[in-house]
């Protein structure tokens, strides 16, 4: 199975006074292509830095990430904007959809940036929205909807691309136990019927399930990879 | 980012806080139309200056005079009686060849008398070389200028009946001498009438003075053409050929004087002349030709120089007016900074989600940009149209109301202030760019704000 998130003794240090805090000490890890991986553990255990620096949001203080062979830790502004354009789909905990904007909107936003024509992106976004089960809410403002809903659009607007990576940063953490459900089996659908890479940090035992490979961090480092059934299976596929 | 996105993106955000979009361009629209306003009444002045100038004369013209500062070591005549220094016919020749001179003519200046049907007129008549007339620019507004071979032949300059008047109404009283009652329409046709000359300026009076000396003679001369109207120089002056005007009064000099007194009969080049007019190709080459005249040992004087040195001025009237327009145009800048800086602080969260999402650097500069500029422009154009109708104003009710002040007296078609197109297009887009540079800081801030943080604003 070809990797394609290479992470290599990544090192993160923050500077509390005289004191020396460690996020992340000392991770390495691979993802594989198609794999659904999840980052589990309590919050302050580092999970999130290390999403975010695979995003290139944050730089490490040592060692390097590759995503693609891209060595994401060096990359300057404007390089990174145009990866995260190419290669990645972000969904986040808040939602974090542009207010004044309907769904359908803030969906193509994406592809606004990417520069494509009206009719396309809109054909597209609205393809994504019904894809997510809103079909009837694209002219709806992000406050004229549930945070189901409204998580509903994220995932679409992350999806819309068809980018190789999608990063999930808690994306049910403001979410109900049905709802989580609802959303996870969206992620986990779309990404398999895509062929994406997701990357998924939670502390919500719901998601896990759908982890092919749950990844325990605790204090910065790695406790242990838990690797399922389906991981093995989708690892013999493609060998 | 497509420019499309971006414009409607950035006009999108524009609407979404009217009020401040709204005060912040009113800035702008104060601050245009104080710097447009402020121009346009030193334009109007300039304008309404440059007309009186040209009706003045020419402005490529230069006159040219004696030289009589220098009386000193000006010529003495004979029994040492000074002589009242001349052009000479050689001073002449050496202007000629000035390059960029188009055509030179001395003027010969002398007062006779004239009778047409029962008017008398005291006229100034002045000899001109009838080929420079054209390129002097004068202009036939009846009839036609000189011709080289006219001799008896007269153009009149436009106002000329005024000069003229009926002796029998002024010996009633009637009239003053020059004018007509009101309304009085002469009946004098200068094109057709019989015109009858002499330098005999006691003609047709009932006392005639004495006379030494025989009997002056009377010329019938003919009416050619008439000037256009709208010149002070040359409304009241009638215009012959210059070689028949010397003729004529060396003729009546040399029959005046006394018998013991031999006075030879000169030509015209032999006779020195009290003015001169030079045309030259281009208004820039004025200023040069006027220089060297004056090496000649003339003295020169024209349109354009004195219209050059009230340019100066009018120039740093123009700064001053327009620094005053300045000031309330940057203090508008300033509020589009300030507003662009507040538009970042709310939409850092925004900023940071787009940036996230795979919004170009650059694309989020733009936004910026345009919006600001956009502001600045919306400005602009409101500020132009406003300028336009205060311009309005000040023509019409302004105008009447400086007149009844007394100040606008005889210019009711004079303007108070004059947007040219220039003014307006340089107005608007110079605003959109002043939008665009107060604009540059705060989008540059956008640009370096980290999308993770930004993104965890709330």
């Amino acid at each position: 199975m070809e990797t394609i998130i290479k992470i290599k003794d990544l090192k993160k240090v923050y500077r509390m006074g005289q004191e020396k805090v460690y996020a992340l000490n000392g991770i390495n890890l691979e993802i594989k292509k198609g794999e659904i991986c999840c980052l589990y553990g309590t919050s302050g255990s580092g999970k999130t830095t290390l999403l975010n620096m695979v995003a290139g949001l944050e730089k490490p203080t040592k060692g390097s990430i590759l995503v693609k062979n891209i060595p994401v830790e060096k990359l300057n502004e404007v390089q990174l904007a145009k990866f995260r354009q190419k290669y990645v789909g972000f969904i986040f905990q808040s939602y974090n959809l542009l207010p004044n904007l309907t769904a359908l909107e803030n969906v193509c936003l994406p592809l606004i940036f990417k520069g494509y024509p009206k009719k396309v992106r809109e054909k597209e976004a609205v393809k994504m929205l019904k894809a997510v089960g809103l079909g009837d809410r694209l002219n709806h403002k992000p406050n004229q909807m549930s945070g189901g809903q409204q998580q509903r659009v994220s995932i679409a607007r992350a999806f819309v691309e068809k980018p190789e990576i999608i990063l999930a940063d808690e994306p049910t953490g403001n979410l109900d136990t049905k709802t989580t459900i609802e959303i996870m089996e969206l992620i986990a659908g779309m990404a398999e019927k895509y062929g994406q890479t997701v990357l998924l940090v939670s502390h919500d035992s719901e998601a896990l399930p759908y982890a092919d490979r749950i990844v325990h961090i605790r204090d910065g480092v790695i406790e242990n990879i838990e690797e399922k059934e389906k991981y093995k299976l989708k690892e013999c596929a493609n060998k | 980012m497509k420019i499309f996105d971006i414009i409607r993106m950035a006009l999108r955000n524009l609407f979404r806080s009217k009020v401040r979009t709204v005060l912040t361009v009113l800035g702008i629209v104060i601050g245009t139309t104080a710097i447009i306003i402020m121009l346009s009444l030193g334009i109007a002045i300039n304008v309404s200056y440059r007309e009186q100038m040209s009706r003045m004369g020419s402005l490529n013209v230069i006159n040219v005079h004696p030289n009589y500062e220098n009386i000193n070591t000006g010529k003495r005549g004979r029994n040492d009686v000074w002589v009242e220094p001349t052009i000479s016919q050689e001073e002449l020749d050496k202007i000629k060849q000035i390059p960029n001179v188009e055509a030179v003519t001395p003027f010969y200046q002398t007062s006779v008398k004239m009778e047409i049907g029962k008017y008398l007129g005291y006229v100034t008549i002045v000899g001109i070389e009838p080929d420079a007339m054209e390129a002097l620019e004068y202009k036939a507004a009846e009839g036609r200028l000189l011709n080289p071979d006219d001799k008896l032949q007269i153009v009149f300059g436009s106002n000329m009946k005024d000069q003229f008047y009926n002796p029998k109404e002024m010996r009633r009283g009637l009239v003053f001498y020059g004018y007509g009652g009101p309304g009085e329409e002469k009946d004098i046709n200068f094109l057709e009438d019989r015109i009858n000359m002499t330098f005999d300026m006691s003609y047709g009076e009932r006392y005639p003075g004495s006379q030494t000396g025989k009997k002056p003679k009377l010329y019938k001369v003919e009416g050619v053409g008439i000037l256009e109207e709208g010149n002070w120089e040359t409304a009241y002056q009638a215009y012959m050929n210059i070689h028949e005007l010397v003729k004529l009064d060396q003729e009546y000099k040399q029959q005046q004087a006394n018998p013991d007194q031999k006075i030879r009969r000169r030509k015209t080049e032999e006779v020195g002349f009290q003015q001169a007019k030079v045309k030259v190709n281009e208004i820039k080459n004025v200023l040069d030709v006027q220089e060297q005249i004056r090496a000649i040992g003339l003295n020169a004087w024209s349109m354009a120089e004195s219209l050059e040195s009230a340019n100066k001025t009018q120039a740093v009237m123009q700064g001053v007016l327009g620094g005053i327009g300045a000031i309330s145009l940057l203090v508008a800048a300033i509020g589009i900074a300030n507003t662009m800086i507040m538009a970042i602080y709310e939409r850092t969260k925004e900023i940071g989600i787009m940036k996230v999402i795979g919004a170009r650097i650059k694309d989020i500069r733009r936004l910026f940009l345009y919006e600001a500029s956009m502001i600045g422009f919306i400005g602009g154009v409101i500020g132009i149209a406003f300028s336009f109708g205060v311009s309005y104003f000040l023509n019409t009710v302004g105008v009447r109301f400086l007149g009844g002040m007394g100040m606008g007296m005889g210019m009711t078609d004079t303007k108070l202030s004059i947007i040219p197109v220039w003014l307006a297009l340089s107005g608007m887009i110079f605003s959109a760019l002043i939008g665009l540079i107060s604009g540059f800081f705060p989008a540059r801030k956008a640009t370096k704000l980290s999308a993770l943080s930004a993104i965890h604003t709330e």
